[in-house]
């Protein structure tokens, strides 16, 4: 049977002017359904760009990529938008919020164009904002603006839930709250969740974790035993 | 520093989009502020040039009793006077057909007011004439073609002119002649139509009409400005002084002629009563003469008369014995004929005579003939009658033996029938026993043993038997032989008794035959015997008739002499009258010759008498004539007396080129395009400035982390405000020179070629680059983004580097009153929440769209709202003021009546409706401020006037009725005169000047007019109005009935002209089509501006919002609702653009309308609706445009690059 999340032999260069940078260099990996994946590597290996083209924001230049047996590198034009729009939940390490819109209004305004979505007001106070739904994002702190994002990311009700570096703008422990988050709303509703990060220390609570160097997987491991975060230190 | 210029220029080349609008908008700005501003210059420098070409005059003098050579030689000697020109002027009238043209008529002089040739070429000879294009497009003419001038006044054309007829020569413009119209006159219809150049010598007065003056250095001075205008006046201020004694002088000529003039004709009038008597008397003698010569003739008549009665006694005698001799000449030819008769009688008597007896004669040889022939016949007959006898009786004999041997014949006959019976009897028994043997041999032969014997006897008796038959038989032959024989014997005898009888008949034919002949015989003889006794009574006849011949000689001959004595007599009768008429014919000749005499001596007299008659008749005419021209010379001197008494010392006026209605018009429409170019542009410069303020603002703050960059490195903060200046500066003010060059050349010429409909002459517009207002515009584009960038720039460098380094906080979302309606608030969806929360947001940015927009908006609405005022005019005044549809124009010499008649034969024509006869008449009107020529218009009928005219106030829409007492004037009128109503205006008519009041003032749009009522005009210029016009009303103004309609009218003789009302409209919007030219300009400049506008703000929007955009494509937005997202801010703001453009434009519009105007004429004050709509259509259109030209910005914005981080 083939894996929930395949990608196979993924190549992408980009043209720079004069310079042609390869950005992925025949990346191969499998997820299964339900797994709590963390992509690691260092900066440039190409991790933003498996997930970009794992996230239907950007096209590989070569290679298979498929998702619940849809083969995501032949999607183009509105397909493509489609697939974002209903089978993939972003979260940024930014946020990117609309700004003048409620925390409640920004999930509202993902699930307004999705088939089949969540309750926003449920899904807020499942990552723990029930008392802040009301406020903008400028009156809300990092933390809380990404738990926003986060679900509005989730009452999508999408596949696959990528994450790009969650944490990155975030301190220590309101960190690792939302990686708390990421992990229980994997395990509990079984989503796939794919997190991408720099930070090697947060591999122990990963299902299955994919190394990349220059732009190639260097090694894939299956974790059959994810440590909780809560016991993770970095 | 070389990184730092790097990256300035790289800046330019990553944004093309925000270049290129900053340059766009400063070009457009400066083109159109520039352009527009030096219209006004390039206009005048045009006609400048064109006035410098031309030698145009700087002052011009007229005097009231025309100018001399001294007068020219005074000026001369002022100083500042460069060059003095005398100049002859004269309005003449041009008829052709129906049409008349008032034609001014000027002397062409050397070095000043040159014409420029159109066509042809110079008049060289004093019968050739150059011509205005005017003149050739009213009558038709061509070059080389005769035209004909009349006076218009009293004084016949020779005394001015050396000739009456000339030849065009050519076509040319004259400076002071650029408009279409030719100014007043004093002849025809007070307009004057064209005018005609002719060579000084063609003028035949030495008097000066004008002289021209060009100042010393004024050519080099600009025609229009103030320098000019200051070193002409000088000069004028010093010509006027020179008028006193110029004029006393002029006076004094003047009344010395006059004086002069006076005593001459004094003594004509003299002279003239010496004659009347002389002739006076010449005739009386002559009269006398004629009564004695008359008595005289009447004698010699009387004589004659005596003379004649006795004539014609002696004339009657003989007449008489004339008669006698006729009636006696009758008789005796009577007698004669007679004679003749009688003579012919018996001449013919003899003859017969003659003839009787020849006849007797013939008669007795015929007698003679007639009786041997008759015994001739009678002896034949005797011998016929003996030979017929004897053939008689030998007839009876042969009859006799015929008969005989008939008997015999018959009895042989018989005896042989008998033999011949007997011989068949026999036979027959001899048969028999044949037969009976023969059955006997047959039974013996058959018998056993015949009896041969038997048989035999039997053969032998049968052998007999059969002998005995043959002979039986030979018997018979012999019989009936002789039986033939005897029966032809009978048949002849029978033959001979037929031919017997015949001749018997012959016979008795014979003897009947003979016996008549005897009977004629018998009658032969008798006749014989009656004609012997004819003949005898004949010859006894004959004897009797020779005797009564043998009378009737002797008395012919008896009758003949008689007449012979008759004939005598009658002869001698005749010889006797010829003598007497001989006699009688002298007599009458002698009679004749007197009366012819006397005749002679009448008709002499008669002659004589006519003569003295013409004499007298003409003498009283003469007399009658020479007294009343005596009476008129007298008159005439008093006159003459009165007003070389009255004269008065004359005026000069002296005047510049501000007094030249051309001249200072074109000024005026050039200071009206600077007036345009005092709104518009600096609308259209302003909203350029928000706009590419708003840019660099934008820009500023895009790059505030990278200003904190710098400022961390160590740049100084002058360093780094240069940067953006430099940047800002760059493109404005490369923008702004491309926009000088473009729009100075450009707009000048457009608005030039506009204006060159209205004004002819200019060969070529200059337009020169007028660095002055392109500077301005530069100048003022870079305070503008000048300022911007460093009050942005200000605001940035002021922070610490390490608050820039971050990114600027976002701008806090903020609840709305609309959220507090949850009914409404809910039902929107969340872009749309978002778009109302981000108008609300960015109040600068929407007050600075809304403005830019409506701006633009605004301009496009001007232009419009211009073309409606325009295009209002011709309509308002020719249909809803003006409600006829044509005016016919009489002659000056038509009648009352026949004006009457005329009026009331076309109220007839099909299709009319009403008739009006009005009164116009050209006027000046005037007030302490100006004066403005203006139609007086004197309806004769005021009841059917307002079918006419619609006289009304255009603000409230009030219709007045015509004014009783005072005057009407229209609008603009009153406007540019400074009055209202109550006041009093001065109104010029040839020489009178009257005042009247003014008490309505009614909308009107094309030219100046005054309406008074007849009464009114008769209290102020103390004469009846003359009627000089009818005006038309009719619905069908189609071309064919019009053009019916036309040629029906001026077949009167008294209709000069006809106009139509269609006419005039076509040719007012033809002529406001120039304007019609700056309005496309202004509609294309501020549409693209608004196009430039909305791109930059779109575009700036766009780069602003990339990060909000991204992560909504990223959401899974499509390309279409993301783009909504950002269309329906804009479309927000394009509609709030436009509802506040259409409040600028109404302003703006307002405004500019009254800078724009004529004074001819007044344009329409409110903008359509329909303008409105355009305009917002159009500033739609052009957000829709830019709108879809950046649905390709939005679809290639990058999501990964976007959303990488923050900048």
């Amino acid at each position: 049977m083939a894996a929930y999340v395949e990608m196979d032999q993924v190549t992408k260069t980009y043209q720079m002017g004069e310079v042609t940078i390869k950005a992925a260099d025949g990346i191969s990996f499998q997820v299964e359904k339900g797994e709590f994946v963390v992509v690691v590597g260092p900066s440039g290996a190409g991790k933003t760009t498996v997930l970009n083209i794992l996230g239907g924001m950007d096209t590989a230049t070569t290679g298979k990529v498929s998702v619940d047996g849809t083969r995501v590198d032949k999607l183009k034009g509105k397909k493509l938008i489609q697939y974002r729009r209903e089978d993939i939940g972003f979260v940024f390490q930014f946020y990117n919020l609309m700004q003048n819109l409620t925390a409640l209004e920004n999930v509202e305004l993902a699930l307004q164009i999705c088939k089949d979505p969540l309750d926003a007001k449920t899904v807020l106070e499942e990552v723990g904002l029930g008392e802040r739904m009301y406020n903008f994002p400028a009156q809300l702190s990092g933390g809380e603006q990404q738990r926003v994002a986060i679900a509005r990311a989730l009452a999508k009700n999408p596949k696959l839930l990528l994450c790009d570096e969650p944490t990155g703008a975030l301190d220590y422990v309101t960190g690792k709250s939302i990686l708390k988050l990421l992990q229980d709303t994997c395990h509990k509703k079984g989503m796939t969740v794919i997190v991408i990060t720099h930070n090697s220390a947060l591999t122990p609570m990963a299902d299955r974790i994919v190394r990349i160097r220059n732009g190639r997987v260097a090694e894939m491991i299956q974790n059959e035993n994810p440590t909780p975060v809560e016991e993770i230190e970095w | 520093m070389k990184a730092f210029r790097k990256d300035f220029f790289r800046e330019i080349l990553k944004n093309k989009g925000r270049f290129l609008s900053v340059f766009f908008i400063s070009l457009l700005g400066a083109a159109f502020f520039s352009g527009i501003r030096s219209a006004e210059g390039d206009m005048k420098t045009s006609a400048d040039a064109y006035y410098d070409q031309t030698n145009y005059m700087d002052l011009r003098v007229l005097g009231t009793l025309g100018l001399t050579d001294t007068d020219m030689e005074d000026i001369a000697k002022v100083k500042g006077v460069a060059q003095v020109t005398g100049g002859h002027t004269l309005e003449v009238l041009h008829k052709e057909g129906e049409k008349e043209q008032t034609v001014k008529l000027i002397a062409l002089e050397d070095g000043v007011n040159e014409p420029q040739i159109l066509d042809g070429r110079l008049p060289q000879k004093t019968d050739e004439i150059l011509v205005d294009q005017k003149f050739l497009d009213g009558t038709g003419k061509k070059i080389g073609d005769q035209v004909i001038f009349e006076s218009g006044t009293d004084t016949a054309l020779s005394d001015d002119l050396v000739h009456e007829t000339f030849t065009i020569v050519g076509s040319a413009t004259l400076p002071y002649y650029m408009e279409l119209t030719r100014g007043t006159g004093s002849i025809g219809n007070g307009s004057i139509d064209s005018f005609g150049l002719l060579l000084p010598e063609t003028f035949t007065s030495e008097i000066y009409t004008e002289i021209y003056v060009q100042v010393d250095g004024a050519k080099e001075l600009e025609s229009y400005s103030t320098s000019y205008e200051k070193a002409v006046k000088q000069v004028q201020n010093r010509v006027e002084e020179l008028e006193e004694e110029a004029c006393q002088r002029r006076y004094d000529t003047v009344y010395q002629e006059g004086q002069d003039k006076l005593s001459d004709a004094r003594k004509q009038v003299t002279d003239g009563e010496k004659e009347l008597a002389d002739g006076k008397k010449t005739l009386e003698d002559g009269t006398l003469q004629i009564e004695e010569a008359k008595d005289t003739v009447a004698e010699k008549e009387k004589e004659l008369k005596e003379n004649e009665s006795l004539l014609a006694e002696k004339e009657t005698e003989l007449q008489n014995g004339e008669n006698q001799l006729a009636a006696k000449e009758k008789e005796l030819t009577a007698g004669e004929q007679q004679l003749q008769q009688k003579m012919q009688e018996l001449a013919a008597g003899k003859q017969e005579l003659a003839t009787k007896q020849t006849e007797l004669t013939d008669g007795k040889v015929q007698l003679q003939i007639q009786e041997e022939e008759l015994n001739t016949a009678k002896s034949q007959l005797e011998e016929q009658a003996a030979k017929l006898e004897e053939q008689k009786s030998q007839l009876e004999e042969k009859e006799k033996e015929l008969d005989e041997n008939e008997v015999t014949v018959t009895a042989g006959i018989t005896q042989v029938q008998e033999g011949q019976e007997q011989l068949a009897t026999g036979m027959q028994s001899v048969q028999e026993e044949i037969t009976r043997l023969e059955a006997q041999k047959e039974q013996l032969s058959q018998m056993e043993e015949p009896d041969a014997e038997q048989l035999q006897q039997i053969e032998t008796a049968l052998q007999e038997l059969k002998q005995q038959l043959t002979g039986l038989e030979t018997q018979k032959e012999v019989l009936s032989q002789k039986e033939t024989e005897l029966t032809g014997n009978l048949t002849q005898i029978q033959l001979g008794k037929g031919e017997l009888e015949q001749a018997r008949t012959q016979l008795d034919a014979g003897e009947a035959e003979i016996s008549m002949h005897r009977q004629e015989l018998a009658a032969g003889e008798e006749k014989i015997a009656q004609a012997k006794e004819h003949l005898a009574a004949g010859e006894r006849q004959i004897s009797q008739v020779q005797k009564q011949l043998a009378d009737g000689e002797a008395q012919i001959g008896q009758a003949k002499a008689q007449i012979a004595d008759g004939k005598k007599q009658l002869a001698g009768a005749k010889a006797a009258l010829a003598d007497g008429k001989t006699q009688l014919s002298a007599g009458k000749q002698q009679i004749v010759d007197g009366k012819s005499a006397l005749r002679e001596a009448k008709d002499e007299i008669d002659a004589k008498e006519t003569e003295l008659e013409d004499g007298w008749k003409e003498y009283r005419k003469e007399s009658r004539k020479a007294e009343k021209k005596l009476a008129d010379a007298k008159e005439e001197i008093a006159d003459g007396e009165k007003k070389l008494e009255d004269l008065k010392v004359p005026d000069w006026y002296v005047w510049g080129r501000d007094q030249v209605s051309s001249t200072e018009n074109y000024g005026q429409d050039a200071v009206r395009i600077t007036n345009i170019g005092k709104f518009f542009p600096v609308i259209f410069f302003l909203v350029a400035a928000l706009v590419s303020l708003t840019t660099m603002t934008r820009m500023i703050e895009e790059q505030r982390q990278q200003i904190g960059t710098l400022k961390a490195l160590g740049y100084g903060d002058g360093v780094i405000a240069v940067k953006y200046l430099a940047y800002g500066l760059m493109f404005t003010i490369s923008g702004a020179f491309v926009g000088v060059l473009l729009g100075e050349k450009i707009l000048p010429w457009v608005i030039m070629n506009a204006y060159g409909m209205l004004y002819t002459g200019m060969k070529e517009y200059l337009t020169p680059l007028n660095w002055e207002e392109g500077g301005l515009a530069i100048l003022a584009s870079a305070l503008c983004t000048g300022v911007a960038t460093v009050v942005a720039c200000y605001k940035e460098l002021a922070a610490r580097p390490a608050q820039l380094m971050r990114p600027e906080a976002p701008k806090n979302g903020k609840r709305i009153l609309l959220e507090r309606i949850p009914f409404l608030w809910k039902h929107l969806n969340f872009t749309t929440k978002s778009t109302i929360r981000n108008l609300i947001r960015y109040k600068k940015r929407f007050f600075m769209t809304v403005i830019g927009i409506g701006g633009c908006m605004g301009l496009i609405v001007v232009g419009f709202g211009l073309q409606d005022s325009i295009t209002a005019i011709a309509k308002n005044q020719f249909v809803n003021l003006f409600t006829y549809q044509a005016s016919a124009v009489f002659n000056g010499d038509a009648t009352e009546e026949k004006k009457a008649r005329v009026q009331s034969e076309m109220e007839t024509y099909p299709g009319i409706q009403q008739i009006l006869e009005m009164y116009c008449q050209s006027v000046e009107l005037q007030s302490p401020k100006r004066s403005v020529d203006a139609v007086m218009e004197v309806p004769k009928d005021l009841t059917c006037f307002g079918d006419f005219f619609d006289l009304r106030d255009r603000i409230s829409g009030k219709h007045y009725d015509f004014p009783a007492q005072g005057a009407a004037i229209s609008e603009k009128t009153a406007d540019i005169l400074g009055l209202k109503v109550g006041d009093t205006v001065q109104m010029k008519k040839g020489d009178q000047i009257v005042k009247v009041e003014i008490t309505e003032i009614v909308e009107n749009y094309v030219r100046h007019f005054i309406y008074i009522t007849t009464d009114t005009y008769q209290t102020l210029f103390g004469e009846a109005a003359e009627y000089n016009q009818l005006l038309l009303r009719y619905e069908d103004t189609s071309d064919s009935y019009e053009d019916g309609l036309g040629q029906t009218i001026m077949e009167y003789p008294e209709i000069a002209a006809i106009s139509f009302t269609s006419d005039l409209i076509s040719e007012i919007d033809n002529m406001l089509r120039s304007l019609n030219i700056v309005i496309v300009v202004l509609i294309v400049s501020a549409g693209l501006l608004a196009f430039v506008v909305l791109y930059n703000l779109n575009n700036i929007n766009i780069t602003e919002r990339q990060r909000e955009l991204a992560t909504l494509k990223v959401l899974g937005f499509y390309d279409g609702e993301v783009a909504s997202y950002v269309y329906r801010e804009n479309m927000v703001l394009t509609v709030f653009g436009i509802l506040a453009g259409v409040g600028i434009g109404a302003f703006l519009h307002g405004k500019v309308i009254r800078t724009v105007e004529v004074d001819m004429m007044m344009f329409g004050r409110s903008i359509f609706f329909r303008s409105f709509l355009y305009s917002g259509l159009i500033t739609l259109a052009f957000a829709l445009l830019v709108n879809g030209m950046m649905y390709y910005r939005l679809k290639k914005i990058d999501m990964i690059e976007s959303l990488k981080s923050v900048e």
